[in-house]
């Protein structure tokens, strides 16, 4: 059971076509979404979350369709989502912001304050719980926000550019959280990061110009990369080759 | 933990100990300036007279609230609540400030009253929190549309120059669009409807405009983007609403002078007999019934002799047209406050006996008063103020008292008179109705 993108069409007000026809079904499991800027990763996740809803197609989930208005309060209850941007919400601390994401994705207020502290656990922002969000760094707001999505039970979890301004610690930290994550919902991650994907996904999937260029395991991407890709560098290499040497990107 | 997460951060809680204190001090400063008397409907008005605070803060705290959602990007999270329980959840502390906000009015207004029996006007207050509502929703409305930085100072000026610039325009109606009972009420007059139906009609409007433009707005928070159809559904009979309230509104007040109100039913009357005289007095007097009954019994006893006839009703009630008395129905004031003596009630029995004497008696012939028009209306005054001393004592006022309320120069003409006999002095009651006639009353 994954996410599933069927004939799916969306541009924005006054802008280009970002994906036209687009049907594709996630793997189930740590799935990575790579991709050059403009390759239409964020719109897709932004369709998988139901925060946009596309101009034509159909985005299912455990049987749930956004397109739905009857299914679409379930839908957002199994999906968490991690958008770029994580705002402060002004005046609340970590924990009050982290619960307030739970209530808003349907948690009893008693439920959500409870399940905030361990949320930020996860993250390594217990202690922080009582600081407000305003005064956070990018970095620790980034991790409130991934706790934003941890603190309700979803089955799958979408992050777009979660580890954007998280330091080589953060990272570590984040690695584990999709691990554990990954024991109970399905997890798609946009990066530009290629580095670690062997630590932390099971699949790699490249998206370019609103289409899938690649999908399969990591060995797969990697075996994709020349034979004389430098150690270290195949992920960046197979990705170079998958979009035909990057020139275009 | 609900403290936490509904309250804490939440603009009410910042703005509720600066809006109360105001609030206090600005019905009790009112309340220096003379109080509603222990009538409730009084009471209620002057509590809602301070929406010109609470409602301009109220929709300043809805646009903070807006514009957090707003910057926090709650609509792009894909949240399982929907917008109105979203929006709910952040309005609501600020809806409970601004009722916390008005029973403090109405808790200050009242610990000035004294005895006052009844309980708030339900119409006064349920337009009061009409016009909250209708503040609170355009705030949100303003934060979801405007920054911070334009949508506060809007809700917050924009809101107190609605409460307070309308007052001072014409036309005159155009006041009670604003709040509940403007002007309402001395104890002789009760709030009119119009009073009270054009300001909730006034802020079905603005809630109908606010809503419209919640639904459109792009930065509202909702569980789904709604489809262009789905927002002329709501859109649409929202203008329709808007504009036939906005339209019934004019039309509720149009009627209306300075001040919202109307004559207060005779049917509230509390009454006693004072033998074949019947008392009334507003049930707010109700204890100073039989004290104003034994004035009246003074006052007719000193009076039928020298020819006033005594009237069947003595009541507070003013009649539909305000006319201050009869033949038969004399008018009287009451206040509740110990500061208003027995000798007050007296003094405004003679002074509205006395207006409806020179009122009801025919005007003198022509030769009968003195040629140059304004020596005739001085002498003619001069004789109303002397007729109005003597009912005053005869009405059984204490002369040491009567001296020291009337001008003393009064007394050289009116003492002799009150020295004389009751034929004497029914003659010169009849001579100085004739005298104050010549004034131009």
């Amino acid at each position: 059971m994954s996410v599933e993108f069927d004939s799916c069409t969306y541009r924005y007000r006054r802008g280009p076509v970002v994906l036209d026809g687009f049907s594709f079904r996630f793997p189930p499991g740590r799935t990575v979404l790579l991709g050059p800027n403009g390759a239409g990763k964020t719109t897709l996740l932004t369709l998988g979350s139901s925060s946009l809803k596309p101009r034509s197609g159909v985005v299912t989930f455990a049987g749930l369709r956004t397109g739905r208005r009857s299914e679409l309060r379930d839908y957002r209850r199994q999906v968490g989502w991690l958008p770029q941007q994580v705002t402060p919400v002004a005046g609340m601390s970590c924990r009050e912001q982290v619960a307030y994401a739970g209530w808003l994705k349907g948690m009893p207020r008693a439920a959500a304050w409870a399940a905030a502290v361990p949320a930020l656990d996860r993250v390594g922002l217990a202690k922080k719980a009582d600081q407000q969000t305003g005064s956070l760094s990018g970095g620790q707001l980034r991790r409130v926000g991934v706790a934003q999505t941890l603190v309700h039970s979803s089955r799958l979890v979408l992050m777009d550019e979660p580890t954007a301004g998280l330091d080589p610690a953060q990272r570590t930290t984040f690695r584990r959280v999709v691990e554990q994550l990954a024991e109970v919902a399905d997890v798609i991650v946009s990066t530009h990061q290629t580095e670690d994907l062997w630590e932390v996904y099971d699949h790699v999937v490249v998206l370019a110009d609103g289409r899938v260029h690649f999908t399969g395991t990591v060995a797969e991407f990697h075996a994709v990369a020349p034979v004389d890709a430098a150690p270290g560098r195949v992920a960046e290499a197979a990705y170079a080759a998958v979009l035909g040497g990057g020139e275009d990107w | 933990m609900i403290f936490r997460l509904r309250l804490r951060a939440n603009a009410a809680v910042a703005a509720t100990v600066p809006l109360l204190g105001l609030v206090l001090l600005y019905v009790l400063a009112e309340e220096a300036g003379g109080g509603p008397d222990g009538y409730w409907t009084a009471a209620t008005a002057k509590a809602a007279s301070a929406l010109m605070f609470i409602a301009p803060v109220v929709a300043a705290c809805a646009a903070w609230e807006a514009g957090r959602l707003r910057r926090a990007g709650v609509g792009g999270g894909a949240p399982v609540r929907g917008g109105v329980r979203i929006a709910a959840a952040s309005l609501m502390p600020v809806l409970l400030l601004g009722l916390l906000a008005l029973a403090v009015a109405l808790a200050g207004v009242r610990a000035q009253m004294g005895a006052a029996p009844g309980w708030p006007d339900p119409p006064i207050l349920g337009a009061a929190v009409a016009t909250l509502g209708g503040y609170l929703l355009v705030g949100y409305a303003l934060g979801l549309w405007l920054l911070p930085a334009a949508s506060l100072p809007v809700a917050l000026v924009g809101g107190y120059l609605w409460q307070v610039y309308p007052p001072a325009l014409e036309p005159l109606w155009l006041r009670h669009l604003t709040q509940p009972a403007r002007g309402c009420c001395v104890s002789v007059d009760t709030v009119a409807a119009g009073g009270v139906a054009g300001p909730v009609l006034t802020a079905v409007a603005l809630a109908a405009v606010a809503l419209a433009a919640t639904t459109v707005s792009r930065h509202a928070p909702r569980r789904g983007a709604p489809a262009p159809a789905g927002l002329a559904l709501v859109v649409v009979p929202a203008l329709l609403v808007a504009t036939a309230a906005g339209a019934g509104a004019v039309r509720a007040v149009s009627d209306l002078g300075p001040d919202a109100v109307v004559a207060r039913p005779p049917a509230e009357l509390v009454c006693t007999d004072a033998a074949a005289v019947r008392v009334c007095v507003w049930p707010e007097h109700e204890a100073r019934l039989e004290e104003t009954a034994q004035v009246v019994r003074e006052a007719v006893t000193g009076l039928t002799p020298v020819g006033v006839k005594p009237p069947d009703l003595v009541t507070e009630h003013l009649g539909p047209s305000g006319e201050p008395a009869s033949d038969t129905r004399w008018t009287v004031t009451v206040r509740g406050s110990a500061g208003f003596t027995t000798d007050d009630i007296r003094a405004g029995l003679a002074a509205d006996l006395a207006m409806s004497l020179l009122d009801r008696h025919e005007s003198p012939r022509a030769g009968d008063c003195p040629a140059d028009e304004v020596k005739a209306a001085d002498e003619g005054f001069e004789a109303a103020d002397q007729l109005l001393a003597w009912l005053a004592v005869r009405a059984g006022m204490d002369p040491g008292q009567a001296h020291a309320r009337f001008d003393p120069q009064l007394w050289t003409a009116v003492g002799p008179v009150l020295d004389g006999d009751d034929a004497a002095q029914a003659a010169w009651y009849r001579s100085a109705l004739d005298r104050a006639g010549c004034a131009p009353w």
